[in-house]
């Protein structure tokens, strides 16, 4: 169980990233973020997406408009912001440094 | 033949076995424990419930067809539980946010008469044939033994559903928890 901690760990760290990147390519429900999210296995429980997602709202990273459905009421459609852009951009970069850093840490030793 | 109740989540009616319901009411209550020191408490759970309201709806065939705790449970697991959904926080401050309480019930499943005996055993956590033995004995020193007995009985509530079956024994009242004691019972 150790090591699965330690990879959801992992996961939970970029987490942020990923939602950001998937927006970055266009604007999305949460259904789809949470399908594309599942199928990258980024996240277990789709629960996990709805904090995080409200997090970056608040912190003027994202925003949503809500959208008409054909069955039911409508629903939260996810856009990034100019914020978030430039937000994901330095987490880009931070995860390109980051992975340099290991391959050096792991091929020096 | 079960009761149900409807709810409306997200804007959507639902119709809900009683079982069921409670279920689903635990959960959204543990969430919004957990959540509660969340500056977007209310989003979060606006769309959580929208999202299960999407699931449920997937398994509707027809028109009024009743939801199931197998349902919601199957929801649950996809949503995924308090813990599992983000534990960013330490771990010991998310046990004191599910702190178990006792209530003092009457326990229906194991009476005598009204299950006040083994209502003061759960909750003292005494064998209730102690106080039995004691109601026994106060009827020979005048009724008032008898007097409070009764008094008691009418007092308190008994447990019926099976959250106030948890509260009685100091188990905390959690979706997990309340499917354990449906599975006891069939």
């Amino acid at each position: 169980m150790e090591i699965e901690n330690a990879k959801a760990q992992m996961r939970k760290g970029v987490l942020e990233l990923c939602i950001l990147s998937v927006l970055s390519r266009g604007d999305a429900y949460a259904n789809d973020l949470i399908n594309k999210l599942k199928d990258a296995k980024m996240i277990v429980v789709e629960g996990t997406l709805y904090p995080l997602l409200t997090r970056q709202k608040n912190a003027g990273l994202l925003s949503y408009r809500w959208e008409e459905s054909p069955q039911g009421p409508p629903r939260k459609y996810y856009s990034i912001t100019e914020v978030g852009r430039a937000y994901l951009n330095d987490l880009l970069n931070g995860w390109d440094d980051l992975v340099k850093t290991v391959d050096t840490i792991r091929n020096n030793s | 033949m079960k009761k149900t109740i409807s709810v409306n989540l997200s804007g959507n009616m639902f119709v809900l076995d009683e079982d069921a319901y409670q279920v689903l009411d635990n959960y959204l209550k543990q969430l919004n424990r957990h959540f509660a020191n969340e500056e977007g408490k209310q989003e979060i759970i606006a769309d959580i419930e929208a999202r299960i309201a999407e699931h449920l709806k997937t398994n509707i065939k027809v028109e009024n067809q009743v939801i199931s705790i197998d349902e919601v449970n199957r929801v649950i697991e996809i949503m995924g539980k308090p813990g599992d959904i983000d534990d960013e926080q330490p771990a010991s401050d998310s046990n004191s946010n599910y702190r178990s309480y006792r209530k003092m019930y009457r326990d229906l499943d194991d009476k005598i008469l009204g299950g006040v005996c083994s209502g003061m055993g759960h909750y003292w956590r005494v064998e209730p044939v102690l106080f039995r033995i004691i109601f026994v004995l106060t009827l020979f020193w005048g009724g008032l033994g008898l007097l409070i007995y009764i008094v008691l009985w009418i007092v308190v509530p008994p447990a019926l559903t099976a959250a106030q079956k948890l509260e009685m024994r100091g188990e905390p009242v959690t979706a997990e928890n309340i499917g354990k004691s449906f599975d006891k019972k069939n």
